[in-house]
């Protein structure tokens, strides 16, 4: 004998009777407990191997970086620790009095640098002001205007002249 | 307590490769479930649900979960997946499940999720899986696609007109018919409860 679910029956004798309603709401009911079709075991482990190379090594590189992170935290860790330890090794620390004077004298050099270029950067703008005005003005306009008409008539004629000088050879 | 799909999501793209293997481990049954019922080739539907997996890893960044459930926009990557395969026909699909109600089911006891829980008898439970996989066999590739997605996957018709980009219409047609061919089947295949003939 063939044996059945109440959700089965619901569904066909819904099915039967041409209750749409019962009968779609019947067969999920009985569809929803129809066991599902999987695949290999292995399936998952296939796919990430498949999958691109950012999927696979982001996770190993952020896992380096993190290490790195700890472990530098972990060596700042110690050294503070050893810290005080410093005062029985035979170092020369410096005096404040003389680390002050090191850095007055930096400060002064990096001054005069920084004093050199902006003197440089100054005559540069005031060459730039002068050809600005010496442009504006009508007669050196005119002579810049005329001098490049010449210089165009210039290379034609030259273009003209090598070309009749190639055709010459021929 | 289990991390949501979106956590996830956030996780993998950070390059957490835990969060991969879940959301692998999260709809490796479900999509292969329901790319095995539209291919019907165990291999093929192995090979097929693993590039749409990949697919969906390689576009993880642009999943937007105010478009919909990461779970819909993984089927819809499968039914493309799919759909690209049987357009191209380069493989011809074998089917695992016979037509013939009598001689018995193909893919279901053999391949059947074994942790999948289940509150009917074992034997009941076997006999009608196998008369229920022979039936979906028997019906059009679009309609066992729905009728998966509408009754396994619980779905509703939007959601399942959204992911094979289907009109909505023609999902409720689909159901429909799907449903119908399939009670047809099992009533033919002797499974009828009072012994009633199918209206319309």
């Amino acid at each position: 004998m063939k044996r059945r679910t109440p959700e089965f029956d619901r569904w066909l004798t819904a099915e039967a009777a041409g209750d749409e309603m019962r009968a779609e709401a019947a067969f999920v009911e009985f569809f929803a407990r129809f066991p599902r079709l999987a695949p290999a075991a292995d399936f998952a482990e296939r796919v990430l191997a498949a999958a691109p190379v950012a999927v696979r090594r982001t996770a190993p590189a952020l896992w380096g970086w993190r290490w790195a992170i700890a472990s530098a935290l972990a060596m700042t860790g110690v050294a503070a620790w050893l810290l005080p330890a410093l005062r029985w090794l035979p170092l020369e620390i410096p005096r404040l009095s003389e680390i002050v004077k090191t850095a007055a004298m930096v400060t002064g050099a990096l001054v005069e640098w920084f004093e050199v270029g902006v003197a440089v950067w100054g005559f540069l703008l005031r060459l730039g002001r002068w050809v600005t005005v010496a442009i504006q003005a009508p007669e050196i306009a005119a002579g810049l205007a005329g001098s490049a008409v010449i210089g165009a008539v210039a290379l034609y004629t030259l273009n003209h002249l090598l070309a009749l000088e190639r055709r010459s050879w021929r | 307590m289990a991390l949501a799909d979106e956590q996830l999501v956030t996780e993998a793209l950070g390059g957490s490769q835990p969060a991969y293997r879940e959301l692998v481990h999260r709809y490796e049954r479900p999509v292969f479930n329901l790319v095995v019922r539209i291919v019907h080739d165990r291999e093929l539907a192995e090979d097929l649900s693993q590039d749409a997996f990949v697919k969906a890893f390689t576009r993880l960044a642009t999943y937007r979960s105010e478009q919909g459930k990461f779970s819909n926009w993984l089927f819809k990557i499968a039914h493309n997946t799919c759909l690209d395969h049987l357009r191209r026909g380069a493989v011809p699909t074998v089917s695992l499940e016979p037509r013939d109600p009598s001689e018995g089911g193909g893919i279901p006891a053999a391949v059947a999720d074994p942790d999948q829980p289940s509150p009917l008898d074992a034997a009941v439970a076997g006999s009608l899986a196998d008369a229920l996989a022979a039936g979906l066999s028997g019906l059009r590739p679009e309609y066992r696609e729905v009728l998966v997605l509408r009754g396994q996957e619980g779905l509703a018709y939007e959601e399942i007109a959204d992911i094979t980009g289907l009109p909505l219409g023609t999902v409720k047609t689909y159901i429909h018919r799907g449903r119908k061919e399939l009670a047809g089947f099992l009533i033919a295949a002797g499974w009828n409860p009072d012994g009633h003939a199918l209206s319309g």
